[in-house]
């Protein structure tokens, strides 16, 4: 079509409809670059500074600071257990003080920290906590094992609660507690800490790295239903070990299997940057199906944290592999479908793992310990340091 | 509040199917040994279950006014002291109480206190090898024990074997101290490799692994026979020299690449291997006395070299590939001209003899059938020593 012979009006007409045209398809054009750049990949520790501050936006003037510590409070840092936290008192506030949308607040903090599969155990570990409630045998009195933090309790900062012998239950999976010491930054180090009976996460994010070590797991009891499933809390933790265990040949078991029966963790709680002198089964003595069978045992561990703090981690695992040992200790076969009875462990240049059965409810094999460090950078001491 | 804990026990004990969170019936005695080139340090970290506490208080608070006064905490101290047995290359060691801390006993009570004790005894000077057992009979029958070493932060420090019985109330820690300059050597003048080993504080390894070297073959029977055989079989000192070098060459390839991870080999292989080896040597010295010396026997040495090679101590070498590669390699060098000198403190005496014994013919002929009956004599006994070493090789398999 020849424009000149348009007429006037309809020319005008046509050039503003081509204005305006333009205009919408600039601005459509710029607010898609504007969504986009909403929706660009977030680092993982911005996704957790901002879950920790929407968790702290939640708190009334009176909680957060029972939540609060500062960074170098090397006391509540060290303030965790395998107890019951009506035996060792926790900072911070547990999810029983919460409202619901505090909890929310809470958990989902914590999963912002977490892998999903790390999340996933984490809330078994509470839910069987919940089953130990329910059983009915469970009365008061005093345990033994594991210990805690040595100065006592932490000072009451919330006016009461849970503490020895107030008579209020011991167990449960709102009796978890979360505390952060220092400032949610995506530069500055600060720490997320979250725990109870058989739980004590510490994670310390400096930056892009995030420090899961130490942690404690554990289970009673190690197998339980809820909702016509079947779970073990720390079944895979047991079973992929006793696989590895299964291929190892007569030569690589008689060093891996240790004469002498270890009634606990060598490196619970207390035990920060000790190394101890390895034994048992060298990596380097290993094949690679072997090698990669231990290292989808470690990942139980190390990928308990998003994939992001997992991938480092995992990388400095490997790096020292070759110093890696592997030691056992108790019998060599377990039932299917059930833990075992064998305490064993996993020691690196910068890894220190335990599996630690334990007596206490008359069945080895429904109640575990078990220990995460790395005494090279406990705390994410040896990032802070560099 | 006695009741109370003895209602606590009751319970424990009555419930039909305990469920509590936490052992309850047991001491917990953790300790940590930590090897100083001066001294050894010893912590013990002693928790008392709920169900044990009476008897455990019992032994601290001897007033039983339910607090431990300073008095009672360095009763109590030197109760666990006279518990422990320390002994340092075999000689009694004593433990001295550095620091002590009780928990109160509310907490004791609850089986949440630690009792702290922190103990340390002086390592006497004295050679490079060391061997320090600790024993723990605190308590024994309420007690467990956990025992473990914290890896040297002193580089000149290395642990060579930790051993304990089953329930770690005993514990056996073998360690090497390096870096250690003895006075004699620096008084004496010394060559270019001499400066180079004391200046890298290496002397002190060296000599340590020609002693470990002498040691294996001194009490290693299996390489003692073989190499009896070989020197059977030898008329010379050449043939012995020959045969007894072809073996050491062997085994230092082996034991180096063992060392540096580069092979391994099942024990299921290895131990047999090795027995067959002396049965091997032995029949050949028996049946075919002529081969028993030239090319065949140099191959069969070495053959066989390379599978004693992989049959050296596991501890060891391991302790090995915990060393920078520079100190591995100079430990193979000592540990394998300790071996070589242990294999010359039996070779040597053993040809002499059979020399001496062999000449006491004046007849030519009847020294050659006296010399023959000696190697098959020899050889039929150690071949009969090897069917046994083989058999219980070959055992450990069903």
């Amino acid at each position: 079509m020849n424009l000149q012979t348009v007429p006037e009006r309809i020319r005008s007409f046509l050039l503003v409809r081509l204005f305006f045209t333009a205009f919408a398809i600039g601005v459509s054009c710029i607010t898609s670059l504007a969504s986009n750049a909403d929706s660009l990949p977030e680092s993982a520790t911005s996704r957790v500074v901002s879950a920790a501050n929407s968790f702290l936006s939640t708190l009334s003037e009176k909680q957060r600071p029972a939540v609060l510590y500062k960074f170098d409070d090397d006391k509540q840092r060290a303030r965790w257990s395998n107890f019951p936290t009506g035996f060792v008192p926790r900072g911070g506030i547990s999810l029983k003080d919460m409202s619901d949308a505090q909890r929310s607040a809470a958990m989902a903090l914590v999963a912002s920290a977490l892998s999903q599969r790390g999340f996933e155990k984490v809330q078994q570990i509470m839910e069987g906590d919940e089953v130990l409630k329910s059983q009915p045998d469970n009365g008061p009195g005093g345990g033994r094992r594991g210990g805690g933090p040595r100065d006592g309790g932490p000072p009451d900062r919330r006016g009461g609660g849970p503490g020895f012998g107030q008579g209020d239950s011991m167990f449960g999976k709102d009796l978890y507690y979360i505390s952060i010491l220092g400032t949610p930054s995506e530069k500055d180090p600060w720490m997320l800490q979250f725990g109870g009976h058989h739980l004590a996460l510490n994670i310390t994010i400096v930056g892009e790295h995030g420090i899961l070590t130490p942690t404690l797991t554990g289970a009673q009891p190690a197998l339980y239903t809820t909702n016509g499933k079947t779970i073990r809390p720390l079944g895979p933790e047991n079973d992929k070990a006793f696989a590895l265990l299964d291929t190892l040949d007569e030569t690589q078991r008689k060093q891996a299997i240790l004469n002498y029966r270890l009634a606990d963790l060598v490196l619970g709680p207390g035990h920060d940057g000790e190394k101890i002198q390895p034994e048992g089964l060298k990596v380097s003595a290993m094949n690679e199906k072997q090698r990669a069978m231990l290292l989808d045992l470690i990942t139980e561990w190390s990928g308990i944290v998003n994939d992001s703090y997992a991938a480092e981690r995992i990388a400095e695992i490997k790096a020292g592999l070759d110093d890696t040992w592997f030691a056992w200790s108790g019998p060599t076969t377990h039932e299917e479908g059930k833990n075992g009875t064998a305490y064993y462990r996993i020691q690196g240049p910068k890894l220190v793992i335990e599996f630690a059965p334990q007596p206490i409810g008359g069945d080895l094999t429904m109640h575990v310990h078990t220990m995460y460090r790395d005494p090279t950078n406990d705390y994410g001491r040896g990032v802070i340091k560099k | 509040m006695k009741a109370g804990i003895v209602a606590v026990i009751f319970a424990i004990l009555v419930l039909p199917k305990p469920v509590f969170a936490h052992r309850l019936d047991e001491y917990l005695q953790a300790t940590i040994v930590s090897i100083e080139k001066d001294h050894v340090a010893v912590q013990m970290r002693l928790t008392p279950g709920v169900a044990v506490f009476e008897k455990v208080i019992a032994a601290i608070d001897t007033d039983a006014n339910e607090t431990i006064s300073d008095s009672e905490q360095a009763a109590y101290a030197e109760q666990v002291r006279r518990d422990l047995s320390l002994t340092i290359e075999g000689h009694p060691s004593q433990l001295q109480l550095l620091s002590s801390t009780f928990p109160p006993v509310d907490q004791m009570k609850q089986g949440l206190g630690d009792i702290l004790l922190d103990f340390k005894a002086d390592v006497p000077a004295g050679g490079t090898n060391r061997r320090l057992i600790l024993e723990n009979h605190h308590q024994s029958r309420i007690s467990v024990y956990l025992v473990n070493c914290l890896s040297p932060s002193d580089p000149d420090i290395h642990i060579t074997n930790q051993d304990r019985n089953y329930d770690q109330s005993f514990y056996q820690l073998d360690y090497t101290q390096t870096g250690v300059i003895s006075n004699s050597l620096v008084a004496d003048g010394r060559s270019g490799v001499s400066d180079w080993l004391d200046k890298t504080g290496s002397r002190s390894l060296f000599k340590a692994y020609v002693y470990q070297g002498i040691h294996h073959i001194l009490t290693g029977y299996d390489h003692l026979l073989f190499v009896s055989a070989l020197v059977l079989a030898a008329t010379t000192l050449w043939d012995v020299v020959k045969v007894v070098f072809a073996f050491t060459l062997a085994h230092s390839i082996t034991l180096t690449l063992a060392a540096l991870n580069m092979i391994h080999l099942s024990e299921r292989v290895v131990e047999p291997m090795i027995a067959a080896s002396i049965v091997f040597v032995a029949i050949q010295n028996v049946f075919w006395p002529r081969r028993a010396r030239g090319w065949t026997r140099l191959f069969a040495a070495f053959l066989f070299g390379l599978f004693h090679g992989l049959g050296f101590a596991g501890g060891l070498l391991d302790a090995m590939r915990q060393m920078p590669n520079a100190t591995m390699l100079l430990a193979i060098l000592a540990f394998s001209i300790g071996v070589e000198t242990g294999h010359q403190m039996v070779v040597l005496p053993l040809f002499t003899l059979l020399k001496t014994a062999r000449q006491v013919k004046s007849d030519v002929v009847a020294r050659t059938h006296l010399s023959m009956a000696f190697q098959r004599i020899g050889s039929a006994g150690i071949s009969m020593a090897g069917v046994y070493y083989l058999w219980i090789a070959l055992g450990c398999r069903l």
